[in-house]
């Protein structure tokens, strides 16, 4: 049944086959997918994307900007000399995250609608001596819908799928919502590609470090501006914890609901890692943008979490309780079972998810084994037909799936956003910090099935120069197109039509 | 291989309007198999995500300290400008709210202050979950309880949903529907009905395409409406008052999380809402009677502003019961005050009813549901929680 394997390795674990593909995979399905763990030759192109780093910079030129076009932050000290004694810089950071949080919630009155994406295009043709607020933050919004479109294609593109929907798997465990405020826009697509793509096949563990010390998570659930209680910061201002972070490391980062914490535990953890934050103009001016450790955020102190003291290292001091919250025995089934829900079935076999739990355990999280482990899974091979792929595609999943299929690659960035819009699912706007839903209830619904129809006809209508739909479909599909789908296909009354029917069998909606 | 991609034309403003295809589908072609509410009952829950400042909507002018730990953003008194509109006992309503006001007057609208879902822990997912899932605990079960009642009623399919996916409350075994405002073109009827015969093997995909055939076999093209709060609610109420409609509808209404500059951020959401409102009963005008409409948010804010001008996530919160067929022109349930030591953790409105005995003396008052089922299906253990009584005629 090779065939039928290369139909699993292309559509259940990767993004869904090209045109041709099934033949290239149908020889070894399995060292097919294996390849893809090791060979990193199919890399993202990066060209013109920006670096957290810089997105934070440009964040802090608006923050700039939007300060000169406001009266209402006349008290707030940017003379440098003002700022030269410890107590006045700080003083005016605190200051100065007010208006942060005063402009995020500006960008969440426009959220990401139309009239910003009309916008854009105009703003990148007007040059100005003096870049307005607005100017930047459409740079800003500009360069996010730039992330989405090259990742798009690449994924439309690359032989290594399978890689690629790890990166997803991944990204969507640790999901940040650009509509948090435009230093999250300006930073959410840096983070897949700075802490997420570099250990897909790497230790868990490291993953998590990179996620949870990187600039987009610390501003996305409120850490850079969590202060220890009893910290130098936090008696001179009277700031105080903010536990967003630390509950949602072990809610839904590593233990899991249920694992095992209390919610003193996510009190502990939240001040082991005040201090954690994000350098900005008025206290670290030559660190902008970067991680920083500031010990003066930082609560004093031995934390007790889960039963187990941790010592005042400092910035070490929540990454010891990090490498305890990975190799908690919670946190292997955690991850095993959403592996499994989210690759396999709503309804996953309890063997799946044991064996990739004891793999992550054994392994010290080691990602490499774990999807390893996910390939040799005879759970995920069907042994019979279609009917078998039950995972219902989510909306990213199926526009990908389309573009790949008829390899659409010509679309403008625009074009991209709203395709994803379209449908329900803009990369980084999942509004949970649990990321999308992954269960079919909530996919199945009939505003996002009509909303599919209505996009697959128009797209339909736009191809040409590939063979007619029956055929093209049992090429991407294989022999396990269903004889009512080919039938209905065959008899289409346009070539239009068939393409897009194609696009809505039950073949490319599920995997 | 080439596809003409030049062609792609999907800028919102670019896409022509094709032939109704979804929404044109003939009657005939459409299963036109909701369930109405029970004796033709509507029921609208409107769902206010990120946590609505119940004290800047209702609000206590009588109580001095509500002016003190708000120097910047609190709601005068009525007669002074800007003041609120007075409503009964020392409360008084949000200035934006004029059209609620009114219902308020004729007796079709009620409050219940210091509400929330029994939730204290003040995270918006968690405490949506809650507010949705019925029970004590985010993960307390993975279905809703407008659901869970259409199933003790065997109201099947019997609920609408207006936004792209299905929300918590409207989840589980009783089938519902979805409707979005669409900016592409419709499919043309005869591919809908060749990809219905597609799903012929797939009952969930066909339930879910054949759903969004009914409806616009029900309403026609909702999509000139265009897309909005406002424009949410009258399509909902289009949807329910057409004949064969379901009985009961859900919407959400996002950004009521009001950390920063929240006079202006709250002011522009309000006008928003008393248009939905509005826009909503003029809809259901034929049916307003028989309508019950609760308005319900995830939980109430701080009762001193921030540094911000805004307000923080805190417990206690306000939620409104409207509709022809609701006993209204009262405040219901109890009102705790807010001297210190009355409030809960000494910062927020002490959280004194339970969302669900509202939910509950409406599913039973209005629907019909019995007792049992409430109890234990619809919000399972909540015999500790009465329905609140005569809520609706």
């Amino acid at each position: 049944m090779a065939d039928l394997d290369a139909l699993t390795a292309a559509h259940r674990f990767g993004l869904g086959a090209r045109f041709g593909e099934l033949d290239t995979i149908a020889p070894d399905p399995v060292t097919w997918l294996n390849a893809q763990l090791t060979d990193v030759s199919s890399t993202l192109d990066t060209f013109g994307l920006i670096s957290s780093v810089d997105g934070i910079k440009l964040f802090y030129d608006f923050v700039a900007a939007f300060r000169l076009e406001t009266s209402t932050s006349t008290t707030l000290a940017t003379d440098k000399k003002q700022l030269k004694n410890t107590v006045s810089r700080y003083a005016t950071f605190f200051e100065s995250t007010k208006e942060t949080k005063r402009s995020e919630q500006m960008l969440q009155l426009s959220k990401m609608d139309e009239s910003m994406i009309s916008s854009i295009a105009t703003a990148a043709s007007k040059p100005k001596a003096v870049k307005t607020s607005q100017d930047i933050q459409q740079e800003i919004i500009n360069a996010l819908f730039q992330d989405i479109s090259v990742r798009t294609l690449h994924a439309t593109v690359t032989p290594a799928s399978f890689r690629e929907r790890l990166v997803r798997f991944w990204t969507d465990h640790f999901s940040v919502d650009v509509n948090k405020g435009l230093n999250v826009v300006a930073t959410a697509g840096a983070m897949e590609r700075e802490a997420i793509r570099p250990h897909v096949t790497g230790k868990f563990f490291d993953m998590v470090v990179a996620v949870e010390s990187h600039q987009t998570m610390l501003m996305y659930l409120d850490n850079w501006t969590s202060f220890g209680p009893n910290s130098w910061a936090g008696q001179q201002f009277g700031l105080g914890l903010n536990e967003n972070l630390a509950r949602e490391t072990l809610e839904l980062h590593t233990l899991g609901v249920g694992g095992g914490y209390s919610q003193n535990d996510i009190i502990e953890y939240a001040k082991a890692i005040t201090g954690w934050t994000v350098g900005n103009p008025q206290i670290n001016e030559d660190k902008i943008g970067e991680f920083v450790f500031d010990p003066l955020f930082h609560e004093p102190g031995t934390r007790t979490i889960m039963g187990k003291d941790y010592l005042d290292t400092g910035q070490n001091q929540g990454l010891d309780a990090l490498q305890d919250f990975v190799r908690h025995p919670s946190t292997a089934k955690h991850i095993a079972r959403k592996l499994a829900f989210h690759f396999h079935s709503d309804t996953p076999p309890q063997s799946l998810i044991d064996q990739l739990s004891q793999v992550f355990t054994a392994t010290d999280g080691d990602l490499l084994q774990v999807s390893l482990a996910l390939i040799s899974a005879p759970e995920m091979w069907p042994v019979s037909g279609v009917g078998q792929f039950l995972k219902l595609r989510n909306s990213e999943e199926f526009i990908l799936a389309m573009f790949r299929a008829f390899d659409l690659q010509g679309l403008t960035t625009d074009q991209v956003f709203n395709v994803f819009n379209l449908l329900g699912q803009v990369p980084f706007t999942a509004d949970s910090p649990a990321g999308w839903p992954d269960d079919e209830a909530s996919w199945a619904s009939s505003s996002i099935i009509a909303a599919r129809l209505n996009l697959a006809v128009l797209i339909g209508g736009l191809i040409e120069n590939v063979p007619l739909p029956p055929d093209f479909a049992s090429d991407i599909f294989g022999s396990h197109l269903s004889t009512s789908s080919f039938d209905i296909l065959s008899g289409a009354f346009t070539k239009a039509q068939g393409y897009a029917l194609m696009l809505m069998t039950p073949e490319l909606q599920r995997r | 291989m080439t596809t003409a991609n030049s062609k792609l034309c999907l800028n919102r403003r670019g896409v022509l309007k094709g032939a109704a295809g979804i929404a044109g589908i003939s009657a005939s072609g459409a299963n036109l198999a909701f369930a109405a509410g029970p004796e033709g009952r509507k029921l609208v829950v409107i769902i206010l995500r990120g946590a609505m400042d119940g004290l800047n909507v209702v609000v206590p002018y009588y109580e001095n300290r509500y002016y003190a730990k708000r120097p910047n953003i609190a709601i005068l008194p009525p007669g002074e400008p800007g003041g609120a509109i007075p409503l009964i006992d020392g409360f008084g309503l949000h200035p934006s709210l004029p059209g609620l006001a009114a219902m308020f007057n004729k007796g079709e609208a009620l409050f219940m202050h210091a509400a929330s879902a029994p939730y204290n822990e003040r995270s918006h997912f968690d405490g949506q979950d809650v507010l949705e899932n019925g029970t004590e605990s985010p993960l307390g079960t993975l279905d809703g309880w407008l659901n869970r009642a259409l199933v003790a009623l065997n109201l099947s399919p019997g609920a609408v949903g207006v936004g792209q996916t299905v929300p918590l409350v409207l989840k589980g075994e009783a089938i519902t529907t979805t409707w979005a405002p669409s900016t592409l073109p419709e499919a043309d009827p005869e591919t809908v009905e060749e990809t219905l015969e597609l799903y012929n093997t797939d009952p969930v995909l066909k339930a879910a395409l054949q759903g969004a055939v009914d409806i616009g076999a029900l309403v026609g093209d909702l999509n000139q409406l265009g897309v909005g709060f406002e424009q949410s609610a009258r399509a909902a109420g289009k949807i329910l008052v057409a004949e064969g409609g379901p009985g009961a509808a859900a919407i959400s209404f996002n950004g009521w999380d009001t950390h920063a500059d929240q006079t202006s951020v709250l002011n522009a959401n309000l006008i928003n809402l008393n248009n939905a409102l509005l826009g909503l009963r003029e809809e259901m005008a034929a049916q307003w009677a028989n309508t019950a409409v609760i308005v319900a948010t995830e939980f109430g804010r701080t009762l001193a502003e921030n540094g911000t001008n805004g307000t923080d996530h805190g417990v206690g919160g306000a939620a409104f019961l409207m509709g022809g067929a609701v006993k209204g022109g009262r405040m219901v349930g109890g009102w705790p005050g807010l001297s210190p030591v009355d409030l809960f953790e000494g910062r927020d409105v002490f959280p004194a009813n339970d969302l669900r005995s509202l939910f509950k003396g409406v599913l039973r008052d209005h629907w019909g549901v019995d007792l049992s089922a409430l109890n234990n299906s619809v919000f399972p253990g909540s015999s500790g929680v009465p329905p609140k009584n005569g809520l609706v005629s």
